[in-house]
C-alpha cells in the first residue's frame, strides 16, 4: 500500500514537475544575481583576510548554549567505601578431614564477590563421598554419611580490610547533536 | 470476446495491431512516469530536510523566538547555501563555453550545431518515414518501428570539441537547475515550518477547567467562623 501511495504521489509530482521546472528557472535568474553579489563580497572578505563565510550571531549563540548544556560542572569525588564483611562458609564432612583442605585457590579480587565466597565444588547433606579422589571404598551400607549442614560448625566471619571499590559511573546523558551546520 | 452489439466500428488488422502497441506503450510510459515522479519526490524531500536542519539548533536553543526572526535568518542561510551550490555548475558552464570557443576557433566555424553533432554518437530514428505512423480514431499513433537515420552511431575525431562541449553543457545545466530546485524546496519548507513551529492553538484549552479543579466532589471546606 505504501508503494502504491508513493507511486500515486510520484504521478502527482510528474504533473506539477513543469511548474517546478518553471520555478527553478526563475530561481536560476535570481541565482545569477546572488552569485555575482555574494561572489564580490567573498572576494572582498578574502583580500581583507576575514573569514569567507562568517558565522551568524544566532548560530554562535546557539552553539554557546549547546556547549553549556553538554558540558556540565565537574562532579565531586566519590566518598570512601564502607568496610565490607565477607562471610566464608567452610563445609566439614565427617570422615574426610583431608578433603576440607582441598579448596581451589581463590584470587584476591574475587573474594569481594559473594558468589566466589564458597568453594566451587558440589555440597549438600547427601553428598556422595565416593566421588572424591581419595574416597574410601566401602561396601554398601557401611559408608559413613556426612553430617548435614545444620550440624556443621557455624561459618566464620572474616572482617576484610577496607578496599577501594570503583564507584558506579554517573549516568551520561546523550549530548545534543549539532545539526545546524551548513553544507 | 466483445459482443457484436457493442461494436459499431470494425477493426482492421493494422488498427488492432496499432491499438495493442499503443496500450503497451501507454502502460510502460505510465510506470516509468510514476517511478520518475517518485524519484523527484525523494530528491525534493531530501533537499527540504537540509532547510530544516540548518534552522534546528537556533530553534531548539530558543535563540530564534518569533516567525520574523526565523524567516529572516532562514532566508539569509538559504541564499548562502544557494551560492555555495551554484558556483560549481557555473564554473563547469564557463568551461564548456571555453571548450566551444577553442574548438570553433580551431575549425574556424562558429555556426556548427554542437548538440546535433553530439547526437551522432547515438542511434537516431526517422519517425517521419512512410508507414511509421498511422491514424487511429483521429489520433496519429506509432504503427511500426521507425528506421535508423544514417545507419549506426559514428564517432568523428573532428567533432571531438563538440562532444566535450555538449557533455559539459548538459552537466552544467542539469546541476544548476538541481541546485535552484533545491533552493525552491527549502523555501517552501521554511514557509511551512515558520507557521507550524510558532503556531499557538487554544483548541483544547478550557479556561473553566482550572476553576473546576478547586471544587471537586467530596471536598471538605473549613467551618464558617462564628461572628462575635
Amino acid at each position: 500500500m505504501r508503494f502504491l501511495r508513493s507511486f500515486g504521489l510520484g504521478l502527482l509530482y510528474i504533473i506539477i514537475f513543469p511548474f517546478i521546472l518553471a520555478g527553478s528557472c526563475l530561481v536560476g535568474v535570481f541565482a545569477i544575481f546572488n552569485l555575482v553579489f555574494r561572489g564580490i563580497a567573498l572576494i572582498v572578505h578574502f583580500f581583507r583576510g576575514e573569514e569567507l563565510y562568517p558565522e551568524y550571531e544566532e548560530d554562535v549563540e546557539a552553539q554557546r548554549r549547546i556547549e553549556i548544556v553538554n558540558n556540565p560542572k565537574e562532579e565531586e569525588p566519590a566518598p570512601a567505601p564502607a568496610p565490607q564483611n565477607i562471610y566464608v562458609q567452610q563445609n566439614y564432612y565427617q570422615g574426610q578431614p583431608q578433603q576440607q583442605q582441598a579448596l581451589p585457590p581463590q584470587q584476591p579480587q574475587m573474594q569481594n564477590l559473594p558468589q566466589y565466597a564458597q568453594p566451587p565444588f558440589p555440597q549438600g547433606p547427601y553428598y556422595n563421598q565416593s566421588q572424591l579422589p581419595n574416597a574410601p571404598t566401602g561396601q554398601i551400607g557401611t559408608q559413613e554419611t556426612p553430617t548435614p549442614i545444620a550440624q556443621q560448625p557455624a561459618p566464620q566471619i572474616i572482617q576484610q580490610p577496607e578496599q577501594p571499590t570503583v564507584a558506579e559511573p554517573e549516568p551520561v546523558y546523550p549530548a545534543i547533536e549539532n545539526k545546524g551546520d551548513e553544507q | 470476446m466483445i459482443p457484436s452489439f457493442l461494436i459499431s466500428v470494425s477493426l482492421s488488422e493494422s488498427d488492432r495491431r496499432a491499438l495493442i502497441i499503443v496500450a503497451i506503450i501507454l502502460l510502460i510510459l505510465f510506470l516509468l512516469l510514476g517511478l520518475i515522479g517518485m524519484l523527484i519526490r525523494y530528491i525534493v524531500g531530501k533537499q527540504s530536510e537540509v532547510g530544516e536542519s540548518m534552522m534546528y539548533d537556533v530553534v531548539l536553543t530558543n535563540v530564534v523566538t518569533s516567525p520574523k526572526q526565523f524567516r529572516k535568518l532562514a532566508y539569509k542561510k538559504n541564499g548562502r547555501l544557494l551560492f555555495k551550490q551554484t558556483w560549481k555548475p557555473v564554473l563547469v558552464g564557463i568551461l564548456a563555453v571555453l571548450c566551444w570557443l577553442i574548438s570553433s576557433g580551431v575549425r574556424n566555424d562558429f555556426t556548427a550545431d554542437v548538440f546535433g553533432e553530439f547526437s551522432e554518437l547515438f542511434f537516431r530514428w526517422d519517425f517521419q518515414a512512410e508507414g511509421v505512423t498511422t491514424k487511429v480514431f483521429g489520433m496519429t499513433v506509432l504503427a511500426d518501428w521507425p528506421p535508423l537515420v544514417e545507419g549506426y552511431p559514428k564517432f568523428e575525431i573532428g567533432h571531438l570539441g563538440s562532444y566535450i562541449t555538449a557533455i559539459l553543457a548538459i552537466i552544467a545545466i542539469a546541476w544548476y537547475l538541481l541546485s535552484c530546485q533545491g533552493y525552491l524546496a527549502r523555501l517552501v519548507m521554511i514557509e511551512v515550518r515558520v507557521r507550524s513551529v510558532f503556531h499557538k492553538s487554544l483548541k483544547d484549552f478550557q479556561a473553566g477547567k482550572l476553576d473546576s479543579e478547586l471544587f471537586k466532589p467530596g471536598q471538605k471546606y473549613p467551618d464558617k467562623e462564628e461572628k462575635k
